[in-house]
């Protein structure tokens, strides 16, 4: 009986239930029923479970529950005072891997636990195929429109996000994945095989991160293909080149996070795949000469976006942060805590010349359509082609050569 | 070898054992007061800052709050259930003791992966929604078996006898229990109940597998730990170490003044 | 010793009454084994029967019967190497703290009077530093700047740092070690503590030299402690996966990573179901094996 009403029967199911509802509540007694009924049949069906009204939602007194990278949470000052104006809680847990994400939202008890997560675009088909993120309502995040035309649906990053019309994610920030080094030891590499150098030997790290490794590794042998789609054979020389690497490392990092306390501390002088938050995070541990470089084979490329899972509580409030994170502001405060690019072009003209000259801002569409298109992850794969699951079981025998 | 000089020989080895195994706790407390984020040498300087850090942070307090009510609520279960079913193992005179006793001690002989992982899968089956609750769960499995070993090993050494007179005298078995052996088993299950709770409050392979968005503390160590961290984690275990420290000193005391 | 005062004690006419009473004592047990069964024995048995059917990987299963998940596990290369590795580290760390433990358990047992129960509340106060935290703090002891190449540089004894003490299985290894010797030499000093002192003082009356006192007297009667210390130390060694992800340097991966990885990264609950049931299977056996020691009555 307290089913959604279907569109074209309302009327009809509205004037049943006040019926019902009408005799219940007489039956009863109760007032209370009777408004319930009423307020219940009203409510509208919103694909990510909200009630309609762009932003004009009352969201004070709210959590934001969310589950990503360290960073994305954005603590910078324009989203910290927009918490506080707001009287939003930020309540993050942070990922070391991608795979967290994948995990936490399928067999990890995450659904209907958190309200604002996040994806790279190569995880798009795997997660629209498990279900993974909602489909988002793009009139509660208006400030989405500021963005450059290849993230928005049609342009080429953008395509990740939007499929069938349906919208799945914003994304707000991409950047690349080279090497990051201790500049005051070494000059920065200028190819990953330098680091199977003697030079090298013990002296640098490689971080966990199956994604990482596997397209980069494709950039070192001249195989990158933007599809991810490889054979056993080529996957089986990657693999032969990161136990080669691995040889002459020091250690697997567990984290980008933990890099950056181990090249400023010195335990390393390099660290690949990179990431250029790493820079931040050592600098946070008072060394300021933690630089990242791409290597001239190319680095890997990434689009992060953010997505509400299904099922999340408090959708409103995570749209609203979403909204939020779009404004210039914003978008340049991050992009200058997170050494990453922004997508918004009005947050690029506040950046300091510094930090603007470190991503190509001024031929965005030439680098993700042709110079380094973003990596993806290869999901649903034609036969002859290893699939997402063959990468990370190629990289935990690398792990455990 | 003469006994002495045996003695003295031990004597120092046992004290090199106990400051390899205070090593670690030595420099968790030192660069709890760096001025800098380092946690390697040279020491920069003595500062309060990460304390400061540690209670102005609302991630620390939630965590410590989420972790006490998980401990809070599983020593209560784990104590009442398992004084219960220590009574009943040393009590209890028959072969099926030693069966009914190793039972018990199952879960110690686990790893908390594994129990994690049981858990975690069992509640996905049901739809159980994990939370601080299922967390609690875990908990109590993994610590029953130390509160039982603590309290079954007070009661074995407890006379018999004693309850016998008491009960040949008349009184029933719970007057019997309150007022002669509850007092003497006391002391066992407060130092069992502090077993549980600084157990549960360590507790993180279990707990992360069977928790929901929460956080306990040991998780947001763990995070802190895998990510890039700064001594606010040294601040706060120094602060836990000396609390565990006082409060224990304090019911000490308290247990010798109520039982003299 | 109180089921002998039980029944020599109990006279005729109190023997019915004797044996209801059991079985009502017997009752106080149904609280714990309820939570028991509901919360260990339905989990592990559905674990079981996960372990015997097919996972598509995400957390998907699909209900039919196969083994592939045990040969599977049994077949991988990578799958034995890393439990070669595992178990081999698992077995040393038990071995070396019961090495180290025992000398200190026997001095605190045997040598202390009145320091004695200072002692073994130190040792349980090593323990209260989390365990995480103190982990990180073997960067600061063992690092590049840690505290051992510090001290030695300026003691002029090297001139560049030691480089393999971190982020190698020697530095995991000291890390279980001094996690797990408070455990053991705790377990030992309470087997010890139960040999009852007139025995010491008996053999030595009776002409034994210390050693022989030692090893006729005390190592017999606490094999079981060793026994329990091993065990529990080479369990929970096999299954931390936290501790050489931190400190292994390249020997990151254990079996317990691997059984971590089905769960969480592929989400293929029957694969990392088996993989532990092969692991429990390992530790049975391993138990079992120690102890045979307990037939240790002297040499």
């Amino acid at each position: 009986m307290q089913g959604r009403p279907e569109a074209p029967s309302i009327r009809f199911t509205r004037r049943e239930l006040l019926r019902h509802a009408g005799i219940a509540a007489l039956a009863v007694g109760g007032l209370p029923a009777l408004l319930e009924a009423c307020s219940s049949s009203s409510s509208s069906s919103s694909p990510a479970g909200g009630t309609s009204g762009s932003g004009t939602a009352d969201i004070s007194g709210t959590t934001l529950d969310f589950y990503s990278w360290q960073g994305y949470d954005i603590p910078v000052k324009p989203i910290k005072d927009w918490l506080k104006t707001n009287d939003v809680t930020m309540k993050p847990s942070y990922i070391n891997t991608h795979d967290d994400i994948t995990a936490k939202f399928t067999t990890g008890g995450g659904r209907g636990n958190y309200n604002l997560s996040t994806y790279e675009a190569g995880w798009g088909p795997l997660y629209i195929q498990l279900g993974i993120p909602s489909v988002l309502d793009t009139s509660k995040v208006p400030n989405f429109d500021k963005a450059y035309d290849v993230f928005k649906p049609g342009g080429t990053a953008g395509a990740w996000f939007n499929v069938n019309g349906n919208q799945y994610a914003f994304p707000f920030t991409w950047g690349v994945q080279g090497i990051n080094y201790q500049a005051d030891a070494i000059d920065a590499p200028t190819s990953y095989k330098d680091l199977l150098e003697p030079a090298f030997t013990n002296k640098f790290g490689i971080t966990d991160d199956p994604v990482a490794t596997t397209v980069i590794g494709a950039y070192s042998l001249g195989m990158y293909r933007a599809d991810s789609l490889y054979t056993q054979d080529q996957l089986d020389q990657i693999t032969q080149f990161w136990m080669q690497m691995k040889q002459n490392a020091r250690l697997i990092i567990p984290s980008y996070g933990n890099m950056g306390d181990l090249l400023a501390s010195g335990e390393i002088v390099a660290g690949t795949p990179g990431w250029a938050a790493v820079n931040s995070f050592a600098a946070d541990k008072g060394d300021d000469n933690v630089k990242h470089t791409v290597p001239k084979e190319g680095a890997a490329t990434f689009c992060d976006a953010y997505m509400i899972p299904a099922e999340a509580p408090e959708a409103d409030t995570a749209y609203a942060f979403i909204n939020e994170a779009f404004t210039p502001e914003a978008q340049a405060a991050e992009a200058t805590y997170l050494v990453q690019a922004c997508v918004v072009p009005e947050a690029v003209d506040m950046l300091d010349p510094a930090t603007k000259a470190l991503y190509p801002y001024d031929d965005i569409e030439q680098l993700l359509t042709t110079t380094a298109p973003l990596e993806a992850i290869p999901a649903q794969v034609p036969s002859g082609y290893v699939n997402y699951q063959d990468w990370v079981k190629a990289w935990e025998s690398v792990k455990a050569s | 070898m003469s006994a002495r000089r045996q003695s003295w020989g031990l004597a120092f080895y046992t004290a090199f054992v106990f400051a390899f195994l205070f090593v670690p706790v030595l420099m968790v407390v030192l660069f709890s007061f760096n001025k800098t984020a380092s946690f390697t040498f040279p020491f920069h300087g003595w500062s309060f800052q990460w304390y400061r850090s540690v209670f102005s942070s609302p991630d620390y307090r939630g965590a410590i709050w989420a972790s006490l009510k998980v401990a809070l609520v599983t020593v209560l279960i784990v104590a009442s259930i398992g004084t219960l079913a220590a009574i009943a193992v040393t009590r209890y005179t028959s072969r099926g003791r030693e069966v009914l006793r190793s039972v018990f001690l199952v879960p110690a002989a686990l790893p908390g992966l594994f129990l994690g992982i049981a858990l975690l899968s069992l509640f996905i089956r049901t739809k159980t929604d994990l939370s601080l609750g299922t967390a609690t769960v875990g908990h109590v499995i993994y610590t029953l078996p130390y509160f039982f070993l603590v309290a079954s090993s007070r009661l074995l050494r407890f006379d018999p006898l004693l309850e016998e007179s008491a009960r040949d005298l008349g009184a029933s078995w719970w007057t019997t229990f309150r007022k002669v052996t509850l007092p003497i088993i006391a002391p066992a299950l407060i130092a069992g109940a502090l077993v549980v709770f600084s157990l549960s409050w360590d507790e993180v392979l279990i707990t992360f597998f069977t928790i929901g968005s929460q956080n306990t503390l040991p998780l947001l160590i763990y995070s802190k730990v895998k990510q890039a961290s700064d001594p606010s984690i040294n601040a706060i275990s120094t602060l836990l170490l000396t609390g565990s420290l006082v409060f224990i000193v304090g019911v000490r005391k308290f247990v010798v003044d109520i039982q003299s | 010793m109180s089921a002998a005062a039980e029944t020599t004690a109990g006279a005729a006419p109190g023997v019915r009454a004797t044996k209801r009473r059991r079985r009502s004592v017997l009752l106080l047990a149904t609280p714990a084994l309820l939570v028991l069964g509901l919360a260990l024995l339905v989990p592990i048995l559905y674990l079981l029967y996960q372990s015997f059917i097919v996972g598509l990987g995400y957390g998907q299963l699909q209900n039919s019967f196969t083994l592939s998940n045990y040969t599977d596990a049994l077949k991988d290369p990578v799958n034995r190497s890393i439990a070669i590795r595992t178990f081999s580290l698992a077995a040393l760390t038990a071995t070396i703290c019961i090495l180290l433990g025992y000398p200190a358990s026997f001095f605190i047992t045997f040598r202390l009077r009145r320091a004695r129960n200072l002692a073994l509340f130190l040792v349980v106060v090593s323990l209260f530093t989390s365990y995480l935290v103190r982990l990180y703090a073997w960067y600061t002891v063992l690092g590049k700047d840690g505290l051992i190449n510090t001290a030695l540089k300026t003691l002029h004894l090297i001139d560049a740092p030691i480089g393999f003490l971190l982020f190698s299985k020697w530095a995991v290894l000291i890390a279980f070690v001094n996690v797990f010797l408070p455990f053991t030499i705790l377990i030992l000093a309470s087997a010890m503590q139960s040999i009852p002192s007139e025995l010491l003082e008996n053999s030595r009356d009776l002409g034994a030299s210390a050693f022989q006192s030692f090893t006729k007297v005390v190592l017999p009667l606490t094999t079981p402690g060793l026994v329990a210390a091993f065990a529990y130390t080479f369990v929970l060694t096999s299954g931390d996966y936290i501790t050489p992800a931190l400190l292994g340097g390249k020997q990151s991966q254990t079996l317990a990573s691997i059984v971590r990885d089905e769960f969480v990264t592929f989400g293929n609950q029957p694969a990392g179901a088996a993989l532990s049931f092969l692991m429990v299977l390992v530790f049975a056996v391993v138990y079992i094996a120690v102890s045979q020691t307990r037939r240790y009555k002297g040499l």
